[in-house]
């Protein structure tokens, strides 16, 4: 059945199929083909990522940085990895000490948290609502 | 329309497995999975180029199914399909070996 190649691989031809068998149990709706791909397992490992709206980080004070297009009512995560996927480096996985504060506005300025409860001086990604149901299920 | 086999299709190493094939494609180092179906319209065209009603006729012949039990949709699908993965190839002309 195998046949040997110039470039020394081997291949089999397309093989026979044994029909008799299978029309035993094959239904007309089994007459439809199938043609699956599998993924490889590095496209399987890929980690699946959450989009961050921004990447930044607060001062001493608290507020975002450069907040881009960050408004009141997303979340500041803070703790987050940045993902490990080639070319997702604007997208965020969970973290083991995450801390997370609401956006909130000041006069023009935006801030993670409020009072007491800010987020200070740290590296934070800027979360939408939709965004953050996604990342917190991951966690 | 007339569809043959590409040269892909020629170095592919083929697995029986139970009721369907597992089959690795060494061009693009993908791993794929047929049925008898799918099968059987790469090897209709083992032979040299076939319209696709041909294809689709001898198929269904293989098969032991009526004619156009083998629903039109699916057919051009799979053909698709295989047409993506490199595998088999449309030429409205009969194409040079």
């Amino acid at each position: 059945m195998e046949q040997e190649r110039d470039d020394g691989r081997s291949k089999t031809p397309l093989p026979e199929l044994n029909l008799g068998r299978r029309r035993l149990v094959r239904s007309v709706t089994a007459a439809a083909p199938l043609v699956l791909t599998l993924r490889s397992g590095a496209v399987a490992a890929a980690v699946s990522c959450v989009g961050a709206k921004v990447i930044d980080s607060t001062d001493s004070a608290g507020k975002i940085i450069q907040p881009g297009s960050a408004a009141a009512g997303d979340t500041c995560v803070a703790g987050y990895q940045v993902c490990p996927n080639p070319g997702e480096s604007n997208k965020i996985i969970p973290g083991a000490n995450m801390q997370t504060a609401p956006v909130t506005s000041t006069g023009p300025n935006l801030f993670c948290g409020s009072g007491g409860g800010k987020i200070t001086s740290k590296p934070v990604a800027i979360l939408s609502s939709i965004a953050l149901n996604s990342f917190l299920a991951k966690s | 329309m007339l569809l043959g086999l590409t040269s892909a299709s020629r170095g592919l190493v083929w697995q029986d497995w139970d009721d369907v094939y597992v089959v690795y494609q060494p061009s693009s180092a993908e791993t794929h999975v047929f049925n008898d179906t799918t099968t059987l319209i790469l090897k209709c065209l083992e032979h040299g180029q076939l319209s696709t009603e041909g294809v689709k006729n001898w198929t269904e012949a293989a098969l032991g199914v009526g004619q156009g039990e083998l629903a039109a949709d699916e057919f051009a699908f799979a053909v698709g399909r295989l047409e993506e993965l490199g595998l088999i190839e449309r030429a409205d002309e009969p194409i040079a070996v």
